[in-house]
């Protein structure tokens, strides 16, 4: 199963969007979009509900016209394509398995549908199922699976047809936490198994972090922020990404501009301790401390500012006045941020789809 | 094809039936009836409205429809209660069982009460024994047969809609408000009963509006003495041929249904807030 | 039930009220008397032998089972697509086409059935048996769009869009998902469209012909002359008939979906 990338066609991207915007009665939802998706990579279009992301998605597959834009699908123009010519396969969050055949009928359903010869059609199915781990329930129907397993069934059916794009549209949301974290790592093998290209729409920058090649941030409707995770961690460009990414300190320096500091990288000093060299002591009044295993979370009033630190200090109670280092060398600038906060104080739009 | 097209592509056949099914021929033989020999049905209602005869039996319809609505409720609102309350898996059985005379024909159903209620019926047989009448008791033809019919035809349709209602209400309410010092009773006048209400509202006006227009429980067990507007309006059509009268009971009986209709609409929209 | 004496005593003889007069037809209907009476002196199968052999039900129940599945048939074909449009597509006045589908629902059965008489067969001239079934179609529209619908909205709307995806255009959607999506609706659906036509009056009443009876005008035709318990053989056959629909439609979809539950 494992289709080794043709360097010819490495140069073509799979998807491509020029240009692209949808309105729904007047609201923005996409917001002239470019994007440019590689052969085998991992993308991970990541935001807040109502960024645009699954309407971003749903145009990729077809199922919803751009207002305005081109789509390319290997380098054609597919932009008025119906979603049964372009070759996608798609997971949707609520999996959408065919309720009246068996878990074998869901996988070969694409396959039916193209025309493959029906031996064909048995090894690629039989090949999918044992990639996904569920050859021993090929006759059950989807309601006799646990949510697990639905995903599993909703993941072979879209591989099977060998699609030119993967799409999945937040496919772990209705699992359980515990269960999220291992199918994460469950998608990322099948996809690189199979070469596959493969887009994934997400809230959780968590899972994003770690599936991704690519990650691509949304925000109303518009690509605030994109590139390798680690890059984009490192480096958010704005307060939004920043705090979407999970930061909580933001300060406005003096001559530096808007920048965040990690939690971990504020050190909380004892009433006698020596403050390190570098950087900046504050005097602060604990208003919280969250017990988190294997040390506790700090949130401290710095005047009328808010910081998060992290600490060991198992003594430190709520009310308690402690003084703060915060390391400015360690400071992540924010350049693409004129340092008002975003997230929270602007209602934000809902998008119909 | 554009989607607005295919939208009315797909509407078209049941339009078309409707219009020519029941649409036309339910306007014109409401207003302008034009085989009527009167075929001012306006005329014809204001002259019936003066008529007091037409006005008692419109009145014994209302009467008979609301006393049936009132006991299908004391009736099947408790079984509705007991069988939501029910293990799950019983409650299945005991809702078919429930609902199923619905699926019988009004013929069935009515022609047991003739049975009951003649005058050598089970009642008139049973007060003899008693000592308390000496035969031939008649209590068909009276107001109290059609009662008896109609409750039992529409009680099922009442235990439904109130078990729907009910149904969705979650037992933790009801164990909620008892941890918090209600007694059963309580619980479920303060909790259970104001949840469910417009639910089972909304099936009273459902037994109202069929109390009024049911046809078949009516012409065998309220006979000719006791005519409702459905018996009435089938002896001006069928028998009398006085088709303008027809006509205007038609109307009366439409009115009557409409305004349950909007009543039972309101309450709906109530329940969904 | 544990402390509910008074509910329990209520709904035990609401039970009582809803099913012994039925089940008093059938102990008639056994009966070796002559005449109508409880309890039956003896037991015997002469009035069922009697209601087979009078030709009035038979040709009365012909037609009752043509016109109830050519009504039944009918109301699928024209509410299926109706119940499609309704439930799977955004247009203007789509509420208004909901209501205008459910709005036989709420007529009074009697007038629908004066009214259809008057034009259709006395102005228009279309036979008895025509007339009955197009009021009959009518009369089950509601039915068949409310409860094919029901089963359209309970189905996720993805499933089309999966079917689409993967590369079935929007015919082969149409019959490879959503119509098998639909089936226990459209199974529930025929079940209650087929008794409720089967059982009507007043339709039946005002829209017959020369031979074209139904059967429970039939039946009342015959209660109204004679009062013996044919009929409530009769009554008992159909009951048994009912019996054995709703164990095959428990079997199929379920009983209680017929009525949306």
């Amino acid at each position: 199963m494992t289709s080794t990338m043709t360097t010819t066609k490495t140069t073509t991207p799979v998807v491509q969007l020029q240009a692209i915007t949808r309105e729904f009665a007047g609201s923005v939802a996409v917001d002239s979009i470019d994007l440019t998706v590689r052969r085998g990579e991992f993308t991970a279009l990541l935001g807040p509900s109502g960024c645009g992301k699954t309407t971003t998605l749903r145009m990729i597959a077809g199922f919803l016209p751009p207002t305005s834009g081109t789509i390319l699908l290997d380098g054609q123009d597919a932009t008025t394509l119906p979603p049964e010519r372009r070759n996608i396969g798609m997971v949707f969050q609520s999996y959408a398995l065919f309720p009246h055949l068996t878990v074998e009928k869901n996988v070969a359903f694409g396959l039916r549908m193209r025309g493959v010869p029906s031996a064909e059609i048995r090894t690629r199915v039989a090949e999918v199922l044992d990639l996904v781990g569920l050859a021993h329930l090929a006759g059950r129907k989807p309601k006799e699976l646990s949510g697990g397993q639905q995903q599993r069934v909703a993941l072979a059916r879209a591989v099977a047809i060998r699609p030119s794009v993967l799409l999945l549209d937040e496919p772990l949301s209705n699992l359980d936490a515990r269960l999220r974290v291992q199918m994460r790592q469950e998608l990322l093998r099948v996809q690189r198994e199979t070469g596959l290209t493969a887009i994934l729409v997400t809230h959780d920058q968590e899972e994003a972090l770690e599936l991704a090649d690519n990650m691509v941030i949304l925000d109303r409707g518009r690509i605030v922020q994109q590139g390798p995770p680690r890059e984009v961690f490192r480096a958010p460009a704005t307060r939004f990404v920043a705090e979407f990414l999970g930061y909580e300190n933001f300060l406005d320096l003096p001559g530096r501009g808007p920048v965040t500091i990690r939690p971990e990288h504020i050190g909380v000093l004892g009433p006698d301790a020596e403050p390190p060299a570098g950087g900046e002591v504050v005097e602060a009044t604990v208003t919280a401390v969250r017990f988190r295993g294997t040390d506790f979370a700090v949130t401290a009033a710095v005047g009328d500012r808010t910081l998060h630190a992290i600490t060991t200090d198992e003594t430190l109670r709520a009310g308690a006045s402690v003084r703060l280092h915060l390391p400015l060398g360690q400071a992540i600038p924010l350049p693409g941020d004129d340092g008002a906060a975003r997230l929270g104080k602007n209602p934000r739009q809902e998008c119909p789809a | 094809m554009s989607r607005r097209a295919a939208s009315g592509l797909l509407l078209l056949p049941g339009v078309a039936l409707l219009a020519f099914g029941f649409l036309y021929p339910f306007g014109v033989t409401l207003f302008a009836p034009p085989a009527a020999e009167d075929p001012d049905v306006l005329g014809k209602l204001g002259g019936m409205l003066g008529d007091g005869y037409v006005l008692e039996v419109a009145a014994r319809t209302v009467r008979v429809a609301a006393l049936t609505t009132a006991i299908c409720l004391l009736l099947g609102f408790p079984v509705a209660y007991l069988i939501a309350r029910a293990p799950r898996r019983r409650q299945g059985l005991l809702l078919a069982l429930a609902v199923f005379p619905l699926l019988l024909s009004t013929v069935v159903r009515t022609f047991s009460w003739l049975v009951i209620l003649g005058r050598n019926g089970l009642i008139s047989d049973l007060l003899t024994a008693l000592g308390l009448a000496d035969g031939g008791t008649q209590l068909l033809y009276t107001e109290f047969a059609l009662i008896a019919g109609l409750t039992q035809l529409f009680t099922p349709i009442m235990i439904l809609t109130s078990y729907s209602s009910l149904s969705h209400i979650d037992v933790k309410l009801e164990e909620a408000a008892r941890g918090l010092g209600a007694s059963p009773g309580r619980a479920f006048r303060r909790v259970v009963l104001p949840i469910a209400l417009p639910g089972v509202l909304v099936g009273a006006m459902l037994v109202f509006a069929g109390a009024v227009t049911a046809f078949t429980t009516p012409l065998l067990l309220g006979g000719t003495r006791n005519r409702t507007l459905a018996t009435l309006l089938y002896d001006y059509a069928n028998v009398k041929l006085d088709w303008g009268a027809a006509s205007a009971v038609a109307l009366i009986m439409t009115a009557l249904v409409v305004v349950a209709g909007l009543i039972s609409g309101r309450l709906s929209k109530v329940g969904a807030v | 039930m544990r402390g509910r004496p008074l509910l329990t005593a209520v709904a035990a003889l609401a039970l009582v009220f809803l099913l012994g007069p039925i089940l008093l037809v059938v102990a008639i209907a056994f009966s070796s008397g002559d005449t109508v009476e409880f309890p039956p002196p003896g037991l015997s199968g002469k009035w069922f032998t009697k209601a087979l052999a009078y030709q009035p039900f038979q040709d009365a129940l012909t037609t009752s089972a043509l016109v109830a599945a050519g009504a039944t048939l009918l109301a699928l074909l024209v509410g299926i697509p109706a119940a499609l449009a309704i439930q799977r597509r955004r247009f203007r006045g789509r509420k208004a086409a909901e209501a205008l589908f459910l709005s036989p629902a709420i007529v009074p059965e009697l007038v629908l059935g004066f009214a259809l008489f008057q034009q259709l067969m006395v102005t228009l001239r279309i036979t008895a048996l025509g007339a009955l079934l197009i009021g009959h179609t009518v009369l089950l529209l509601p039915y068949a769009v409310r409860v094919t619908g029901a089963s359209l909205a309970m189905a996720d709307p993805a499933l089309e869009e999966a079917g689409r995806g993967l590369g079935a255009g929007p015919l082969r959607t149409f019959f490879h998902i959503t119509l098998p999506v639909m089936t226990p609706g459209i199974v529930s659906a025929a079940v209650l469209s087929f008794l409720t036509s089967f059982n009507n009056v007043p339709l039946s009443l005002l829209l017959n012909g020369p031979g074209v009876t139904t059967l429970p005008v039939q039946m009342l035709n015959y209660v109204e002359f004679s009062f013996d318990p044919v009929v409530a053989a009769v009554s008992t056959l159909l009951l048994a008939a009912t019996v054995v629909v709703a164990l095959v439609t428990e079997r199929l979809v379920g009983f209680n979906k017929v009525f949306g539950k």
